[in-house]
């Protein structure tokens, strides 16, 4: 179990993340939703440690989480300069031998033998995830796996999540389209005002929904109307 | 303004300025031939190939190839013209000036089109080493031009072998300043294998890159090899510097060192005799604030 206790980060004086909490199983799919803005890739980069956090807890099993716990894909990944596919993938799999590059590849087709410098934005992507199964961690932090993505590509990304959600993972996703999130998570946490309003469980994603709606139409609606009394 | 002041103002203010006038007076006043030229040209083209103000020239509406022409021409007036003055040596100052026209003229090649195809080959370099798959593919060429006038004409002048091999470690020490993703960093079981494999292996590389100058160079100056060994030192500390720098700045969410040019100063610090003593001051403070950075950077979160 994941468990994510009242972590407050942020920049300089601006703090954008007030006391997270929430918990996340193995086995499970834990969509994190949010505006931009909210603070979803902060609380990514705090939990992978990228940002030290000033307050709060992190742990797996009850015992401190570590960096070397935990996969993360940004939403623009970045290998290194001059640097192959095939190079960044087998730095990768230093820990995990068994790691097949070519066999995971045949899934995406990538020209490992190429710059990775010169991948398109969805190709780097592809890149990522496979550097993310080499490392076969515990904890996979995914910030907007699927923009960029193409169609095909998108559906082998969320077959890959399901198995490795089959695989016990713990698995942190972000995404700003509610469908996709209530279609692939198994549990979605509502990250609003710097803190995790609501984890909201599979049979409640029906009234997340209409939530969300309710709350963007009410305010949409009285914008709109302003304006165009205005008008 | 950060980097330079983290190695020292007085490195920067008392140090270059002593560096450079010591180096041009070096430079100029050699009575060798054309072959130091080459190490001339080597400097013109590695500039010329490597620069990235073509759209940035255009854009605020000059002329490149006219702008390169001038600079060129400069370069080799001055070494070439102080070297004239001094030994009255033209020979010197019409190959340099040649050097710099042919610079100035000749066309860029497009690295993002043409890298693919100039790979240095690599493959032998282990996959830890990266920064110098990477680097070899970057500046490999600008290597084999450094290493074919060492080899070639190590007969001729002490200089060029030394230069040679200053200039290669110079080139070797860029490849560090582009930051690894955070998975990369933190591959290794534990935090105290980061610097030492990176500086091993960079030792390790550094020397195979030496060593065929450093042949050469005792066969035909055997008498000089104490030179030699202090350019060799020299080299070694300014790799490590190198790393120690990178380590001690590194940060997950920046791709780049701070400045390029706190290495250069340290670099150019080190073979000043006066400035080499606090130069390895500052190669221990780094080392230790990169052991910290290392330390904090794989911490619990």
């Amino acid at each position: 179990m994941l468990n994510v206790e009242n972590i407050k980060a942020g920049y300089g004086d601006l703090e954008i993340l007030k006391g997270v909490s929430f918990k996340a199983r193995p086995g499970t799919i834990h969509g994190i939703l949010g505006v931009n803005g909210s603070g979803k890739t902060t609380l990514f980069r705090t939990l992978h440690g990228w940002l030290p956090k000033r307050n709060g807890s992190l742990s797996l099993n009850e015992t401190p989480l570590s960096p070397k716990q935990m996969s993360f894909m940004q939403t623009k990944p970045y290998c290194y300069p001059y640097i192959k596919g095939k190079e960044y993938l087998e730095l990768l799999r230093i820990e995990n031998k068994d790691y097949k590059i070519d066999a995971w590849n045949e899934i995406f087709n990538l020209p490992l033998d190429r710059l990775a410098e010169d991948y398109s934005t969805g190709m780097t992507k592809k890149l990522a995830l496979l550097g993310l199964l080499a490392q076969d961690r515990p904890v996979i932090i995914l910030d907007e796996p699927f923009s960029g993505v193409d169609v095909a590509s998108n559906e082998k990304f969320q077959e890959i999540f399901q198995r490795l959600k089959k695989d016990g993972k713990i698995m942190l996703l972000s995404s700003h389209l509610l469908q996709t999130l209530t279609h692939i998570c198994d549990e979605i946490s509502l990250l609003s005002d710097g803190i995790i309003q609501k984890t909201f469980q599979k049979d409640e994603f029906p009234s997340l929904e209409s939530l969300i709606k309710s709350q963007i139409k009410s305010k949409l609606d009285a914008q709109l109307n302003e304006l165009f009394v205005e008008k | 303004m950060r980097a330079t002041a983290s190695v020292g103002w007085i490195l920067l203010l008392i140090g270059l300025p002593l560096i450079v006038i010591l180096s041009l007076g070096i430079f100029a006043a050699s009575e060798e031939g054309w072959h130091i030229s080459l190490i001339f040209a080597a400097i013109v083209y590695g500039i010329h190939f490597s620069r990235n103000d073509r759209q940035h020239l255009i854009s605020i509406g000059y002329e490149p190839r006219l702008v390169f022409l001038a600079e060129y021409l400069c370069l080799a007036l001055l070494l070439g013209g102080i070297n004239f003055l001094l030994v009255g040596n033209y020979l010197n100052l019409l190959v340099m000036l040649a050097i710099g026209l042919l610079g100035g003229i000749s066309p860029q090649a497009n690295l993002n089109q043409v890298k693919d195809k100039l790979f240095f080959p690599v493959n032998w370099i282990p996959y830890q080493c990266f920064e110098w798959r990477a680097g070899l593919r970057k500046n490999g060429w600008l290597v084999i031009m450094l290493l074919i006038p060492g080899l070639f004409f190590a007969h001729r002048s002490p200089a060029v072998t030394l230069v040679a091999i200053i200039l290669i470690n110079f080139i070797s020490t860029s490849w560090y300043k582009d930051f690894e993703t955070y998975e990369l960093f933190i591959r290794y079981r534990q935090e105290s294998l980061v610097l030492r494999e990176k500086i091993g292996w960079q030792l390790v590389l550094s020397f195979l890159f030496m060593l065929p100058l450093a042949i050469f160079f005792l066969i035909n100056f055997l008498s000089l090899w104490y030179i030699l060994l202090v350019v060799i030192i020299f080299s070694f500390a300014i790799n490590v510097f190198s790393i120690c720098y990178k380590y001690a700045g590194y940060h997950p969410s920046r791709k780049r060192t701070e400045s390029d040019l706190a290495v250069g100063i340290f670099s150019l610090c080190m073979f000043v005799p006066f400035f080499a003593p606090i130069t390895l001051v500052y190669l221990t403070i780094y080392f230790f604030r990169a052991k910290k950075n290392i330390r904090i950077q794989y911490a619990e979160c």
